[in-house]
């Protein structure tokens, strides 16, 4: 009765045209940069949405019961994995963050962040429902010494990530723990505590941690950022006064509302945007498609997770609802900190635009996420 | 079902994260807002000029010719590659850095060189700024000799626009495929004259015309040879500009160097170029850059503007790679096409006989420091004009080291300055001024005679006549033949100094000669300007001293000239001109010069002629002062001078303080002395007599010109000077304060 009622909510379809809906944009987006570029990245996008679609379709069908069976030997295979990267892992502009496995290349951190939060949840879930109808092991709000064991579930694929380098999908990883937990709830003292913790750790950890030159040095330009700045006597920029941060933001200005149309961006046709097809896809996107098609992709974002958040307050078990949280906030996360760094709100970081930007991985955990997510939205409320 | 939460805590957290989640998307879209919509004309703009580079087209600077066409002053072609390590290191240092050894052959010294550079660069963060590759390239002369090379065969032929460098290879209208990468060529148009490859993005033509800015191409081809030398070389900026599209963050610069081939024989009037100061910015502002250069001496100097012409501006867009993109991208990209030809300057023909020039210097072989004029008496044309010691203007404009520059500032032979063109004490040949003026005012006639004691009492002073011994009675002819000083004293005391003040300016002493160089007028004393500027205020004994061209009296040699042509022509005073015409680019003759008749001389026909006979027999008279110059072959007429201009400088070797002793030597001469046709003016500084140092001089640059076979046989019924009056006038020199 209630599984005809998921069936029949128009939201759910709805919330399926949206993700078919951004695959067409990734497409389309994949296929103009490469115009620009001369690259082919749009094949192996449209490859990579196929076995991302089949890897959806598993995703929404699968009995939720085993994955959450399977939830820690996931993260378990996670770290393996994310251990052979370290080891054996192909270097590529300086960080180690793929596997290959003949012309593929796999990208641990990608599917980890999936691992984390099936991991988060099971434990959640487990902490105070072992058996149903008996009374939970624990009722309330968490306190710190609490959380020991999710820490370690976190903070072993953390520090992995963030050693290959990897700065962005490591703080990814914690923003949606975090999410996670803040949503299970926090006993007051030890969320004053945890904002401590931050507040302290990060100067901490831009002092001692392990923060790369580079990635400081991001930070520092990200600060001293002066987007208007032209030279008053000439009207003119002095050769190598810009960045390519900079470029990028300009690439968005330029757009204006209409945008100057599909493949005629000029700052992407000759080249000035760095890593078009991947973390900088949404300058090019928006010096396109202008400020009308940039609120429109937000708009079908955020409407994704409005679904999401329905979807995980009337989710059948904690398990379902914490897993769709966790989906919820790493795309909307990934996509407030793409957008944000791209459009200069925040420092530089790398990390992908879910959808549009290209990566196998990436695409595939995207996919299997929300797979889950339907998943979890057609049976909610089902017991 | 079980209740895992009451359903308002449930619905709390919602709310708490929608918002949250929310709040994030708002500001995403806030962000959007403020960069697209309320700053998004700016960035737009903005991201436009990121990618535009403007880039001057240097104008080539006109030609300096002589008379006959003689290149004087001319340009060569300079390239220099630079490179920014900024685009090097993100290309890939060692590939790019390989590929430019390979084409244009470095050596593995200079290859480290420049990798220590790029090194530098980065250590010391600039690396943006480019780094000039300190090479000379072979472009379309030979290193060694200068010729112009010539092609050898013409496979590997390419095109350069000479306005930005594009480059472009010419290919058969009938070819269907790139003969680099057998891909199939895109045509424009029905008329195929372009055709690109999309794949290695190389253009080619049909014909040699940029379709870009409608220009005629530069061919360039990499096999030529030396003609002289039979040296071979492959073109290197030919090859280098068709490779530019491998070598990311490297650029070949072009800019003309200017070069005198005659570099000691007419220094001071060609003039040099260097570096512009911020006063050359002032006066003539938007036209220089810093790194500019600019005509400093002479007509480089007087006829800059004409000169330089003006310069162009390309607008490229450039990739992130730092090249520029083909132009209908551009024309895409920045809405608008800026493109100015850079337009030549001006070529510039002095009325200068260069072989003359060159004889002039010959004579003056064994004398310090002096100047001559030859100029022609009916036209005002000056066929030469030497002063010594002359510089070399390939160094000054080549950049100078600044101990060479006070070796040159601190020869006291003023290098620098141009004699022929700077007022000195013109001594006795200042007296065809007196000598004429006399004859007007009938003071005397020719026949009256003046004894001459050998000096002259004055007012308690005694006046001394060259002579110490004196010449007995003597007329006015007889005056001049023996240079008699007590003669001229007695005809000065009559006629007073500001009568013979008024006949000096009549023969254009103290007057600017007109010519368009830079040049010091001198000064004709008035009992006036020795009241306000004397130290012991008006004596009447300076009236004597002017007479014979002594005292504060001051000629340069080329005022003379300009008296001696209006005696030889008749009575006209001519405006003395060096610059014959200017010719544009394509040999269209822009502006012609015409003789300018500024004034006539006073008195009558016979006044003059007495004044003329007074001078062939100067020359020609057994006992005349210039006996020893007079030739067979051609009468000449002249005056001698020996102005006293002992000086006393402090702190000069004995050699020097020799030299400084001794009078300026002076001899002025036209020939021949019937319708005459040059006027020579000698000027020996310090050189003693007149006639024993600057005579011989004369004499031998008469005999060379007659040598020459520059003498015309006079014909039957011409004129002296057929110049019609209103006649088109020269530009005035527009800054005749300047000092060379």
């Amino acid at each position: 009765m209630r599984g005809r009622r998921a069936l029949g909510d128009v939201s759910n379809w709805l919330a399926l045209g949206i993700i078919i809906l951004l695959v067409a944009i990734s497409l389309v987006s994949q296929r103009n940069a490469d115009w620009y570029s001369g690259d082919s990245f749009y094949e192996l996008q449209v490859v990579w949405y196929l076995i991302g679609g089949i890897a959806f379709v598993l995703a929404a069908l699968v009995e939720l019961r085993l994955v959450e069976r399977a939830s820690y030997v996931i993260l378990g295979a996670c770290v393996v994995l994310l251990l052979l990267t370290a080891l054996v892992g192909t270097e590529v502009n300086h960080s180690k963050r793929w596997l290959r496995f003949g012309d593929l290349n796999l990208q641990a951190s990608e599917v980890a962040k999936l691992g984390v939060i099936l991991a988060l949840a099971r434990f959640f879930h487990s902490r105070k429902e072992r058996i149903p109808g008996a009374p939970a092991e624990k009722e309330g709000p968490y306190r710190l010494r609490e959380l020991w064991r999710p820490g370690v579930m976190v903070g072993v694929p953390f520090l992995l990530i963030l050693t290959q380098p990897d700065l962005g999908t490591s703080l990814l990883v914690m923003l949606v723990s975090l999410t996670i937990v803040f949503w299970e709830g926090l006993h007051r003292r030890t969320l004053a505590l945890v904002l401590v913790i931050g507040l302290v750790g990060v100067p901490v950890a831009w002092q001692y941690g392990g923060l790369r030159y580079y990635q400081k040095k991001r930070v520092v330009e990200w600060i001293n950022a002066d987007w208007a700045k032209l030279d008053a006597d000439s009207g003119t920029f002095a050769r190598g006064a810009h960045l390519q941060s900079e470029q990028a933001v300009w690439a968005i200005g330029s757009g204006e509302f209409w945008g100057h149309g599909s493949r005629a961006g000029g700052q992407s046709r000759l080249k000035y945007l760095p890593e078009m097809h991947t973390d900088m896809i949404i300058a090019t996107f928006a010096e396109e498609q202008g400020f009308i098609g940039c609120s429109l992709l937000l708009a079908l974002f955020w409407l994704l997770v409005l679904w999401g958040l329905r979807t995980a307050s009337e989710a059948k078990d904690r398990y379902c609802a914490l897993l769709s949280v966790g989906v919820v906030s790493m795309i909307a996360w990934q996509v407030f900190i793409n957008i944000g760094m791209v459009a200069g709100l925040l420092p530089i970081v790398g990390l992908p635009l879910p959808f549009l930007s290209y990566g196998g991985s990436a695409a595939l955990t995207t996919m299997t996420s929300l797979g889950l997510l339907f998943n979890v939205a057609l049976r909610r409320g089902r017991l | 079902m079980i209740s895992v939460a009451p359903a308002e805590l449930r619905r709390g957290r919602l709310g708490v994260a929608l918002t949250i989640f929310t709040l994030l998307f708002i500001g995403l879209e806030a962000r959007l807002f403020y960069l697209q919509i309320l700053r998004g004309e700016d960035f737009r703009e903005r991201a436009r000029i990121s990618v535009i580079s403007r880039e001057r087209i240097p104008a080539r600077r006109g030609e300096i010719r002589d008379r006959e066409g003689r290149v004087l002053a001319r340009n060569v072609a300079t390239y220099e590659i630079e490179i920014t390590p900024h685009f090097v290191i993100r290309a890939g240092r060692d590939d790019v850095l390989d590929r430019l050894s390979a084409v244009i052959g470095l050596s593995a010294d200079e290859r480290l060189t420049l990798n220590e550079a790029i090194d530098e660069a980065v250590a010391n963060n600039k690396v943006w700024e480019p780094i000039a590759l300190d090479r000379d390239l072979v472009a379309d002369t030979c290193p060694v000799d200068g010729t112009t090379l010539q092609i050898r065969d013409e496979v590997n032929r390419t095109y350069l626009c000479p306005q930005d460098g594009d480059v472009f290879e010419p290919i058969d209208d009938k070819a269907t495929y790139c003969p680099h990468d057998r891909a199939r060529l895109t045509w424009d148009g029905p008329p195929r004259t372009v055709a690109g490859c999309p794949k290695c993005k190389r253009r080619f033509l049909t014909t040699a015309q940029c379709p870009d800015h409608d220009v005629p191409l530069h061919v360039v081809d990499q096999n030529l040879e030396c003609p002289l030398c039979k040296r071979t070389y492959s073109n290197e900026v030919a090859a280098l500009q068709s490779h530019l599209y491998d070598l990311p963050g490297v650029e070949v610069d072009t800019d003309f160097k200017r070069e005198y081939p005659f570099q000691y024989d007419a220094a001071h009037l060609i003039g040099y170029m260097n570096r512009v100061t911020a006063a050359d910015r002032e006066r003539w502002p938007d036209i220089y850059g810093l790194q500019d250069v600019v005509g400093r001496a002479g007509v480089e100097r007087a006829l800059e503007t004409e000169l330089r012409g003006e310069r162009g501006e390309s607008l490229s867009i450039k990739d992130a790679r730092g090249h520029r993109t083909s132009s209908s991208d551009a024309q895409v990209l920045a809405g608008e096409s800026e493109f100015q030809r850079a337009i030549p300057g001006l070529d510039v023909w002095l009325t200068l006989d260069m072989d003359l020039q060159k004889e002039v210097r010959k004579a003056f072989r064994y004398y310090a420091s002096g100047a001559a004029v030859v100029v022609d008496p009916n036209t005002g044309e000056v066929l030469a004009s030497y002063a010594k010691p002359g510089f070399d203007p390939n160094e000054l404009t080549g950049g100078i080291d600044s101990a060479r520059w006070a070796e040159i500032q601190e020869n006291p032979y003023a290098p620098l300055m141009n004699k022929a063109l700077t007022a000195f004490a013109p001594g006795s040949v200042y007296k065809i001024v007196t000598g004429l003026a006399a004859q007007v005012e009938s003071i005397i006639t020719p026949d009256v005679t003046i004894d001459c004691p050998g000096h002259y009492d004055y007012k308690g002073r005694r006046f001394h006549c060259h002579n110490r011994t004196g010449h007995g009675a003597v007329d006015l002819i007889g005056g001049f033949a023996h240079s008699c000083d007590v003669y001229f004293y007695r005809v000065g005391e009559m006629l007073g100094i500001d009568r013979m003040a008024r006949y000096g300016h009549a023969f254009g002493f103290g007057e600017a000669t007109g010519i368009e160089v830079s040049e010091r007028s001198g000064l004709v004393p008035t009992r006036k300007w020795h009241e306000e500027e004397t130290t012991l205020g008006w004596q009447p004994g300076f009236a004597l001293s002017t007479a014979i061209g002594q005292g504060s009296l001051t000629a340069s040699p080329l005022q003379v000239a300009r008296a001696f042509a209006a005696v030889a022509n008749g009575g006209n005073l001519l405006q003395m001109h060096l610059v014959s015409k200017l010719t544009d680019e394509h040999g269209n003759v822009v502006h012609q010069a015409s003789p300018q008749v500024t004034g006539r001389l006073p008195g009558t026909a016979a006044q003059l002629s007495v004044i003329r006979e007074a001078l062939v027999r100067v020359v020609n008279d057994p006992s005349g002062t210039a006996r020893d110059v007079a030739l067979q072959s051609i009468v000449i007429a002249g005056k001698t001078g020996t102005a006293e201009a002992a000086q006393v400088r402090a702190g000069v070797s004995a050699e020097m303080a020799t030299w400084l002793k001794e009078d300026h030597a002076w001899f002025a001469a036209y020939a021949p002395a019937e319708q005459p046709q040059i006027v020579v003016v000698v000027f020996v500084e310090h050189g003693g007599s007149g006639s024993k140092m600057a005579g011989p001089i004369a004499q031998r640059i008469i005999s060379s010109w007659m040598r020459m076979g520059r003498y015309r046989a006079p014909e039957l019924g011409a004129d002296f000077i057929d110049a019609a009056p209103g006649a088109v006038d020269l530009p005035p020199d527009d800054d005749p304060q300047e000092a060379p």
